[in-house]
């Protein structure tokens, strides 16, 4: 499937931005060393980076290390609850979509720990020998803007290429083909789009080199807002309703996800709500407003999904193209149709 | 192979050339993504250092 050339002239041009959005927080750094007149890496014993963190911080360190290695789980089975009770999956969770949500949940949480584990404590000591804590004298303020900027501007690229380059189409198709918002559906994705993630190994890279304290930080703040811009729960929505709070609101939806923005990514219709071809952020929605790339519409889709849906096999759905579908003109069939993220014609 | 006799999957089933290449060029794009940022941070972090140290 040909990618148009105007496509690939804007991807090109976006990249070109990026790069010096990667640059920028390392240059507020600089210009803030250079005003100061600070050298902290002088005699610096390559200790851990919280070292010179405020006292709160060090507080909170072992309840976000907590909602990291098991909080979300509860959050996210709480919260898919409270959905449920509120009704918003319809009649739509049929046995097929279940069994593809619940591989989706468990798996990756139980195969993805000792790949990262490999690659942080025998990987990067291998390629990277004597680098460990380098860069352990930035401070606390600078490693979370790096952190946050490297790691989130990085998953922006990853997903919005899985959208826009039709061969990475179907990694990702898993995570659009669920037919409702919500936790169920918040972790579904192909494993090997998972597997593959590169901003998990660009963030344990910034940990080895000393970045470890931030990125704790980051991760957990993320890890909240994307989850909860896919509930089915419109959190957001007083923020629309009270005149009062539109300030906030107008901030908001540009700076981060949520769920109006993100629904709006999973909706199957391109319909002026529905803008499953932008809408690409995960924790920054700033990025789509940089790139031209999302829409905001204060409104929520009507209907989530692919057009190209076929009830596809959980195996396939999970571990394609390891395993394939054998539902007949599925994308994720053997020699099935490279359609990309198009939409069917009569669809629109 | 059992899965195939089995008769659960058929040799379509299994993966060929062209999806070999498609992980490949798949696992290519990630590593890029994964490169340049690192090449930028890691890099800038370490010019700054080199500039403000002289």
């Amino acid at each position: 499937m040909p990618i148009d050339k105007t496509l690939v002239r804007k991807i090109a041009k976006d990249i070109s931005v990026s790069l010096l959005l990667y640059v920028l927080p390392v240059a507020v750094l600089f210009a803030y060393f250079a005003l100061k007149g600070e050298t902290p890496w002088v005699n610096n014993t390559h200790a851990p980076a919280a070292v010179n963190v405020p006292a709160a911080l060090k507080f909170l360190a072992p309840v976000f290390k907590n909602i990291q290695s098991w909080g979300f789980i509860v959050i996210a089975l709480v919260l898919g609850a409270a959905e449920f009770a509120l009704g918003l999956y319809d009649n739509k969770w049929t046995k097929s979509e279940r069994t593809i949500d619940i591989v989706c949940f468990l798996a990756p949480k139980l195969l993805l720990p000792p790949v990262t584990a490999y690659f942080s404590l025998k990987l990067l000591p291998w390629l990277l020998p004597g680098l460990a804590n380098q860069f352990s004298w930035v401070p606390f303020w600078a490693g979370f803007f790096i952190i946050a900027v490297a790691d989130d501007l990085t998953q922006y690229w990853y997903h919005r290429l899985h959208h826009q380059l039709p061969f990475l189409w179907r990694f990702h198709r898993t995570h659009h083909s669920a037919p409702y918002m919500g936790m169920a559906m918040a972790s579904r994705q192909n494993f090997i789009y998972t597997l593959f993630f590169s901003q998990i190994y660009l963030t344990a890279t910034l940990v080895y080199l000393g970045l470890g304290f931030p990125a704790l930080f980051v991760t957990v703040i993320k890890s909240f807002i994307t989850l909860s811009a896919h509930s089915g729960i419109p959190w957001d929505k007083p923020f629309y309703k009270y005149r009062v709070l539109h300030p906030v609101a107008w901030v908001l939806e540009r700076l981060i996800s949520t769920p109006a923005t993100h629904q709006s990514h999973h909706a199957d219709t391109v319909d002026g709500v529905g803008n499953y071809k932008g809408n690409f952020g995960n924790m920054f929605f700033l990025w789509d407003v940089i790139f031209k790339t999302g829409i905001i519409t204060r409104k929520y889709p009507k209907t989530f999904g692919i057009k190209f849906y076929k009830q596809e096999e959980w195996y396939a759905q999970f571990l394609w193209p390891i395993f394939k579908s054998k539902k007949p003109g599925s994308e994720l069939a053997a020699n099935g149709p490279e359609v990309g993220d198009e939409i069917q014609k009569n669809s629109i | 192979m059992a899965a195939i006799r089995r008769g659960r999957l058929n040799k379509n089933d299994a993966m060929i050339f062209n999806d070999v290449t498609i992980l490949s060029k798949k696992i290519l794009v990630g590593f890029l993504i994964y490169l340049i940022p690192l090449a930028i941070v890691a890099g800038g972090l370490w010019l700054l250092r080199v500039l403000l140290t002289r």
